[in-house]
């Protein structure tokens, strides 16, 4: 065994909060729920195609995660358990959901972009380009790319191996390459 | 919160204006209203589910029911269509068994029935009819007589 890791003070409210809510105190729920809302919106947002969805599964995976709370072990990391729960209701939701309208896509922040109307354009051809990739392809470079995640995490969130996940990031970004390479040469 | 851990987007295959227009696509709202009211949201989706748990387990005749799981309900129809058989079956034996019974009384009672009865004493001190020779051929042949 190991030496210990000294758990940080974040970690051990956390638990305190988990022990508490598990105990029934809802407030302490409230906490965890405001805690990681924020994260579990990405991770559902990674895997739906619109934010109405992404809020509906953050919903429906706080709801799972505090029926099933009284199953949870606390020395786990909390997070970690939650977003996993939320991803399969983002999986679930996705499914229903299999065919969408690539302009249904919601607006979202304004685009990092110095021209205003070509990132317009390239907002666009990406929510098409994403359209018409694979839920579980999509999910991944959403996770890896834009939330940060490393394969071996994306593999536990969506339930497929590590290389899984590598191989799927790889063909996600060869596709939207392919997709976005006619906006490439226009320009 | 849209803290990078990985490679940033920086690994082979990964283009840094797409995954620039990504990020911008796939944002989180950045307001803290609008998170304030999805975690108000959440609470009262709690607390009405906890309630209606609460109300779930008021005790009814029928609340065990809702208990059951369809495995359960699935092993609970087993036993019952086994009993039913089992059920039937011995009714049916039994049935049978009292239909053969009336039968045999039945049939007693028609032997008996037909044993022939006592015999008074007049029938039995009358004189024995002598029958004619060719009796038995007249009985057999009326028409020729």
């Amino acid at each position: 065994m190991g030496p210990e890791r000294p758990v940080s003070a974040e970690v051990l409210e956390e638990r305190e909060l988990v022990l508490a809510a598990q105990a029934g105190d809802h407030v302490a729920f409230a906490g965890l729920v405001r805690r990681h809302q924020r994260r579990a919106y990405a991770v559902a947002r990674a895997i739906v195609l619109s934010h109405d969805d992404a809020e509906d599964a953050v919903q429906e995976g706080f709801l799972h995660a505090f029926r099933a709370l009284e199953r949870f072990r606390p020395e786990q990391a909390f997070g970690a358990w939650l977003h996993r729960i939320v991803a399969n209701a983002a999986l679930d939701i996705a499914r229903r959901r299999k065919v969408r309208d690539a302009d249904e896509l919601p607006e979202t922040l304004s685009s990092p972009h110095r021209d205003p109307a070509e990132a317009e354009e390239l907002r666009a051809r990406l929510g098409r380009a994403l359209a018409t990739l694979g839920e579980r392809q999509r999910a991944v470079i959403v996770l890896h790319d834009v939330e940060g995640y490393k394969h071996a995490e994306i593999g536990a969130l969506l339930g497929i191996p590590e290389g899984t996940a590598r191989s799927d990031l790889h063909h996600a970004r060869a596709h939207l390459r392919r997709q976005l390479s006619n906006l490439r040469s226009e320009q | 919160m849209n803290g990078t851990r990985n490679d940033d987007g920086r690994s082979p295959g990964a283009d840094p204006q797409v995954t620039a227009a990504l990020r911008a696509l796939y944002a989180a709202p950045q307001d803290d209203a609008y998170w304030q009211a999805t975690e108000q949201r959440m609470m009262r989706r709690i607390s009405a589910a906890v309630s209606g748990a609460v109300h779930e387990l008021r005790p009814s005749w029928w609340s065990g029911f809702t208990e059951f799981r369809s495995t359960d309900w699935r092993t609970a129809g087993l036993i019952a269509a086994t009993l039913t058989l089992i059920a039937a079956g011995a009714s049916f034996v039994r049935d049978k068994e009292a239909s053969a019974q009336a039968r045999e009384l039945a049939a007693r009672a028609a032997a008996e029935s037909a044993m022939p009865l006592p015999l008074d004493d007049a029938t039995m001190t009358r004189a024995r009819v002598h029958l004619a020779p060719d009796a038995p051929e007249r009985f057999l042949n009326p028409f020729d007589y």
